[in-house]
């Protein structure tokens, strides 16, 4: 299902696509940092899963997999979820950004230049953030 | 450079080569003594599996877009600048668990809880980056690496496995 291009609410959750093994915990199921650092755009992208079914989250992950241009596919380990009023509360955004085949891509943007301060933010993130692992 | 050679040139901070003979003698006693923890230091990496996790990471990472979004390759200069650092590591810190960013850095991270942590991030400049969480306190920040971990590293890090 379509979400709508609106604002994102404080209320609504954004998942992070984790592609690769080591950007989780095995012990504890949670996600590192390392998937939250904004590269190779000064911003992270993200997808919306308001109105999205857990399979629909799922095939859109899939798809960025399939337009991947390796020639060994990343595996789509699962997705990092996180809410929005966690990103404002760390003097981030989140804004809508179309991109094709996935009407609900989002930016978390507001990123400093700094890579130490990108690693601090990115620790705050993951701690918030619920694992959901497909593999 | 191979790990061989790291080992072979044993850092003793602050010290130098004496003008007696004694002085000599006891630098050389040091120097043999730094030489053989290192050594060890190497060893047990080796055991624990560190050093096969650093060569995996690697591997995995060569290719550009390795994490779908379009990340950078990590470069070998940044894996054996991390392998130097592992080397270094004191004997008595456990070995971190080893990861990549997307934009070609390497990653050492020590880890307690999502509350406390330590990360530290190796570019192919020899540029740590470094970012800690222990419960309600934040520190981070980039300092360059030359032939020593810095104190402000090592201490980051023995705060995170406290």
């Amino acid at each position: 299902m379509m979400t709508e291009f609106t604002n994102i609410e404080d209320s609504e959750s954004l998942a992070r696509f984790i592609l690769y093994s080591r950007w989780y915990r095995k012990e504890d199921k949670s996600v590192k940092s390392d998937a939250f650092i904004p590269y190779p755009h000064n911003e992270l992208s993200v997808t919306r899963t308001k109105d999205l079914s857990e399979n629909e989250l799922m095939e859109i992950g899939k798809n960025i997999i399939h337009n991947s241009n390796r020639s060994v596919k990343p595996t789509l380990c699962g997705n990092a979820e996180f809410n929005v009023h966690e990103v404002r509360k760390i003097n981030l955004d989140a804004i809508p950004a179309l991109v094709k085949g996935n009407p609900n891509h989002s930016n978390v943007t507001g990123w400093p230049h700094e890579k130490s301060k990108q690693k601090s933010l990115a620790i705050e993130l993951a701690s918030k953030a619920t694992l959901k692992l497909y593999l | 450079m191979s790990s061989v050679a790291i080992i072979n040139k044993t850092y003793l901070p602050g010290m130098t080569q004496g003008k007696s003979d004694e002085a000599n003698k006891n630098y050389q006693l040091l120097s043999e003594i730094s030489q053989r923890l290192q050594e060890s230091q190497y060893f047990g990496l080796i055991a624990k599996g560190t050093f096969q996790e650093l060569d995996e990471v690697f591997r995995e990472t060569l290719a550009p877009d390795w994490d779908g979004y379009g990340a950078l390759p990590v470069e070998k200069e940044t894996f054996l600048i991390t392998k130097k650092f592992l080397i270094l590591l004191p004997l008595y810190v456990n070995p971190p668990n080893i990861s990549a960013e997307p934009d070609g850095n390497l990653t050492l991270e020590w880890y307690s809880s999502p509350e406390w942590l330590f990360s530290l991030s190796i570019d192919s400049k020899g540029f740590l980056h470094h970012a800690a969480k222990f419960g309600m306190r934040r520190h981070y920040g980039s300092e360059p690496y030359f032939d020593s971990i810095p104190q402000t590293i090592l201490d980051l890090i023995l705060m995170a496995i406290k």
